[in-house]
């Protein structure tokens, strides 16, 4: 499952952060490996997401499908 | 001494740089504010030089690569290195980078007043191995304990983090120093770059990174453990150490995010509209009654002076060629203020961030992302300055393209402009509306046309990730500094740039080479020169040469515009009715930018950018005023004519319109 797939207000942990080298550096160097998240916003083009307890970013769709994650289950 | 403040986008570096060097550079509640270097004297031989924002030195856009090479190539002595107190886990990963490329450095955790928790410094301090200093806008300057750290760390050793004695990374190290040095970087630095796969850096070393495990590593079975996240990972659990038990882990904030739910919900555009409706409306209508009165107290001076006893092209020069022209751009100076305050508000809040994740989607059709809404937004203050944030975007491409297109919105110089004609000929401020809406739309137009230019040699993407700080209570006294800056911007413009070219256009326009002092009855030089193009705008109402000198002048600023106006005469001299003079205002809205935003676009983009975007604004801006003069005419002199006509055109836009939509649902039904 990615970060893409999951509805507002889902949450859980990123698992693994796939795409091109860039993109998974930039994402890796933002420190999103291993961290909590929480879905707040979504759109079709790009989703608001926390990441931690320190941050919150937009992520484009096409980021966000790269970037798998482990739901919590209800 | 060279001291460089650095840090990630946001942090509220310019905000310290400012207080340290008693400036006043420009802020927001957003990254990519800052895109350039600005650096000034801090003491006696110790110079600070505030960098624009990065979260890695693996640099992505512009203004990173910028950052990341003064850092590592600058020649600074010490890096000043801002972290957020809230976000210390994120922000302390460039802070690492910095320390492995054996800069000195040290630590200043900034807003330590928005502490959610415990944060304890000395013992952050200690682990660190560098001096830690706690600041925020509420605390006393920092800047003596600043300098007195920097000098401090300079004379030290520059400290190493723990994990660069990790085996693998020595034996890299050692197998690359000699290329390293060579490079001026630090092999360790060096050898965590190339685990990295950071092209650039690899590419400065002059080392095939494929082949660097089999050729230099001496102890290949850890080489086979590390991937591209090993220095990351390292670094990660080395800052997780760093703070665990001298830091509180922070949450995020509940009010933002009750504030999010509504803000970014269903509701998010028309919440957006309803925003950016109530910032015009507010603008024009609370403005109107002291820009009354200043154009009234104009006329009352320029009044007084007439009566005096002087020589007459000494009378003119005062009333006509510096009160009323200066008097003329002064008067909106009240719109002006207000919308600077209302933008600066929605900026502080952390609105503004909010705005690129609602119009995102929309400038995706474009090609762009909602990262261009910081451009487009501050574009409404002054294009210049929105041309240069335009650095912070992702792509090349995407940055040009958006370079290009933002001065296409009207800036506040033109808002003088539209308010100036509107007041004089009774327009409401729906007229004043439809030219911002012009001014976007002629923007989307040629971002489009770009955008298929573009696909045909291959587009680029732009932002991936976006940060988006919370919601702050604006600080007045930050918003006030914002609006007091843009202020005396423009008081300082119209007593330079609008100043001397309306007294340059009084001397072309009332003086001719063979009489002298003509007083404006006779041939001028300005009436020469302009009477030959004004033919040229005949088809858009205004081909007389008052108007074309208005237009001239306005290449300059502006605000020059009406000033000139008012210098050659009045509203009533240089338009003969109204249909020309919105006529004129629809040209106004999107002819050439004005010295300093082409000057922008040229640093940014390149001379022949900036010439390309010149003759598109007078292109779109001709063919845009003609369309409306003309169906204008067609309408009050033969409307039958002129329902026939656009019939046809609107039902030829519907059958276009019909025909792709049936084209595409046949291509997705073949598809399937």
């Amino acid at each position: 499952m990615t970060l893409f797939d999951c509805n507002t207000e889902s949450a859980g942990v990123v698992g693994a952060i796939r795409g091109d080298l860039e993109t998974h550096r930039r994402l890796v160097d933002m420190g999103l490996l291993g961290v909590e998240y929480l879905v707040r916003a979504k759109k079709k083009q790009s989703l608001l997401s926390d990441f931690g307890s320190q941050f919150s970013a937009v992520v484009q769709s096409s980021v966000a499908e790269q970037i798998e994650v482990i739901e919590n289950r209800p | 001494m060279k001291i460089a403040l650095c840090g990630n986008p946001n942090v509220g570096k310019t905000t310290l740089y400012n207080r340290l060097t008693h400036s006043d550079a420009p802020v927001g509640n957003w990254h990519g504010v800052t895109v350039d270097v600005r650096t000034k004297s801090i003491g006696a031989d110790m110079l600070l030089s505030d960098l624009p924002g990065a979260y890695s030195l693996t640099a992505r856009t512009a203004e990173e690569r910028i950052t990341r090479d003064k850092i590592l190539f600058g020649g600074y002595d010490v890096i000043a290195y801002v972290a957020e107190v809230n976000n210390l886990r994120r922000n302390l990963y460039m802070f690492m980078q910095i320390l492995e490329a054996g800069k000195r450095a040290v630590l200043i955790v900034n807003m330590m007043d928005e502490a959610k928790g415990k944060v304890d410094l000395e013992r952050l301090s200690k682990r660190l191995g560098v001096r830690v200093i706690g600041t925020s806008s509420k605390s006393e300057n920092p800047k003596n304990k600043i300098i007195e750290a920097a000098i401090a760390a300079e004379k030290h050793q520059a400290v190493k983090p723990e994990y660069l004695k990790e085996p693998w990374l020595v034996s890299q190290a050692n197998s690359i120093k000699t290329k390293a040095e060579r490079a001026g970087l630090s092999p360790e630095f060096a050898a965590l770059k190339i685990a990295e796969r950071d092209a650039e850096i690899i590419r400065a070393l002059g080392v095939d990174s494929e082949r660097q495990c089999e050729s230099g590593c001496s102890s290949c079975s850890d080489c086979a453990t590390i991937d591209i996240d090993t220095p990351a990972r390292l670094r990660y659990r080395y800052i997780d150490i760093l703070l665990d038990g001298a830091v509180d882990k922070p949450k995020i904030s509940e009010r933002t995010r009750k504030i999010d739910r509504i803000v970014l919900g269903k509701l998010a555009l028309p919440i957006f509209l309803a925003v950016m409706a109530a910032v015009f409306v507010i603008t024009f209508e609370a403005g109107k009654p002291l820009s009354d009165l200043l154009v009234r107290l104009t006329e009352m001076i320029s009044d007084s002076i007439r009566q005096v006893d002087m020589t007459e092209w000494v009378s003119s020069l005062l009333c006509d060629g510096i009160i009323s022209g200066v008097g003329a751009a002064l008067a909106f100076m009240p719109q002006v203020v207000i919308l600077y305050l209302l933008t600066a508000l929605l900026q502080d809040s952390g609105y503004m961030s909010r705005v690129a994740f609602v119009t995102d989607g929309f400038f995706k059709k474009f090609g762009l992302s909602g990262r261009a809404a910081f451009s487009v937004i501050l574009g409404l203050g002054c294009s210049a300055t929105a041309v240069l944030t335009t650095r912070g975007i992702a792509g090349d491409k995407a940055r040009r393209r958006a370079a290009f297109a933002t001065p296409f919105c009207p800036c506040s110089a033109r808002l003088a402009v539209f308010t100036a004609l509107s007041a004089y000929f009774g327009f409401t401020g729906l007229a004043v509306a439809a030219m911002y809406i012009l001014g976007f739309a002629a923007a989307l137009v040629v971002l489009k046309v770009m955008q298929a230019l573009s696909k045909r040699t291959g587009g680029e993407d732009d932002c991936l990730i976006m940060e988006m700080p919370p919601y702050r209570v604006p600080q007045m006294k930050r918003v006030l500094g914002v609006v007091m800056r843009n202020v005396l911007s423009f008081i300082a413009r119209i007593g330079s740039v609008i100043l001397g070219v309306n007294v340059i256009m009084w001397v072309l326009c009332n003086f001719s080479i063979a009489n002298g002092f003509t007083g404006g009855e006779q041939t001028s030089i300005m009436r020469t020169f302009s009477g030959v193009i004004a033919p040229i705008f005949a088809p858009l109402g205004f081909g007389n040469w008052r108007a074309v000198t208005a237009l001239i002048s306005g290449v300059a600023a502006k605000e020059t515009v009406i000033s000139v106006i008012a210098t050659l005469g009045g509203m009533n001299a240089v338009f003969g009715s109204r249909l020309a003079a919105l006529s004129f205002m629809i040209f106004t809205c999107l002819y050439v930018p004005c010295i300093a935003t082409l000057s922008a676009l040229a640093k940014e983009s390149g001379l022949k950018s900036a010439f390309a975007s010149a003759a598109t604004h007078t292109m779109v801006a001709y063919a845009a005023s003609l369309v409306f003069y003309r169906s204008a005419l067609l309408l009050i002199t033969d409307a039958r004519v002129f329902a026939v006509v656009y019939s046809c055109l609107t039902a030829l836009i519907i059958l276009c319109v019909v025909y792709r939509f049936v084209r595409r649902h046949r291509v997705k039904r073949g598809a399937v």
